[in-house]
């Protein structure tokens, strides 16, 4: 059904693909909207581990961290994917198998890089991980 | 947004999720056909369709002395429609910061 499919989206940037795939990545917390994450007091940084296996998490202003993901691919600077680890009553839970994805590629052109994202909506763990990122 | 507040709190549940799911796949169906598939009570099947009813997720009619339940296609747009804007605004901030950091 339509309805449950991935959000598929992308943009052009005025950029090598390598600086994209930096930008995304390594510069998460310079563009990240702040209002969206799962912790329980206002978000200081959010990350993105550059490895397979990395964390995504983020830090807030009362010292906590909060883990919201894990690097599943880590392809530089083509592609990576993040499995989202949040559940159903907005715990972070560990379990790569049971979590939804955001897969972003990157291609180039001259001097335009694309950033295609792809989140798997079917599973509803990434309408769980907004529904957890409305809180603050 | 209080609509989008009750139905992302309605969709957090495991079992209202495949109840989803099940009218996803199989169309209009009555509690009983519905409460069969889960190892929980039928009130509490019947409580869950509830909570997707007052969520505008799933509407119900009567149909003789029972009640079908379906999917309300547009709730799943307008919600669709909700993460599509978040990823809009999202990817435009990274442009922003891509393209600042070039110059």
């Amino acid at each position: 059904m339509t309805m449950l499919e991935p959000v598929r989206k992308s943009v052009i940037v005025a950029s090598s693909r390598r600086k994209a795939f930096d930008v995304f990545t390594a510069g998460f917390d310079t563009w990240w909207p702040r209002s969206h994450h799962i912790g329980n007091a206002p978000m200081l940084a959010a990350y993105i581990e550059g490895r397979p296996g990395g964390r995504c998490y983020t830090t807030q202003t009362d010292g906590t961290e909060s883990d919201w993901g894990e690097v599943v691919l880590w392809d530089p600077p083509h592609r990576f994917v993040m499995a989202w680890k949040i559940t159903a009553d907005w715990k972070y839970q560990p379990d790569v198998a049971q979590s939804s994805e955001v897969e972003v590629t990157f291609t180039d052109g001259e001097t335009v890089a694309r950033a295609s994202i792809w989140s798997i909506a079917t599973s509803s763990a990434w309408v769980q991980a907004e529904r957890a990122c409305e809180k603050e | 947004m209080e609509t989008y507040h009750s139905q992302l709190d309605a969709l957090g549940d495991p079992t209202r999720r495949a109840i989803l799911e099940r009218l996803l796949a199989e169309g209009p169906l009555p509690v009983s056909q519905i409460a069969s598939q889960f190892p929980v009570s039928r009130p509490a099947i019947s409580q869950h369709l509830r909570t997707l009813k007052d969520a505008d997720l799933v509407t119900d009619r009567p149909q003789g002395a029972r009640r079908v339940y379906a999917i309300n296609p547009e709730a799943f747009v307008a919600l669709r429609e909700y993460f599509d804007r978040f990823w809009t605004v999202a990817l435009q901030e990274f442009q922003k910061q891509v393209e600042r950091k070039v110059q």
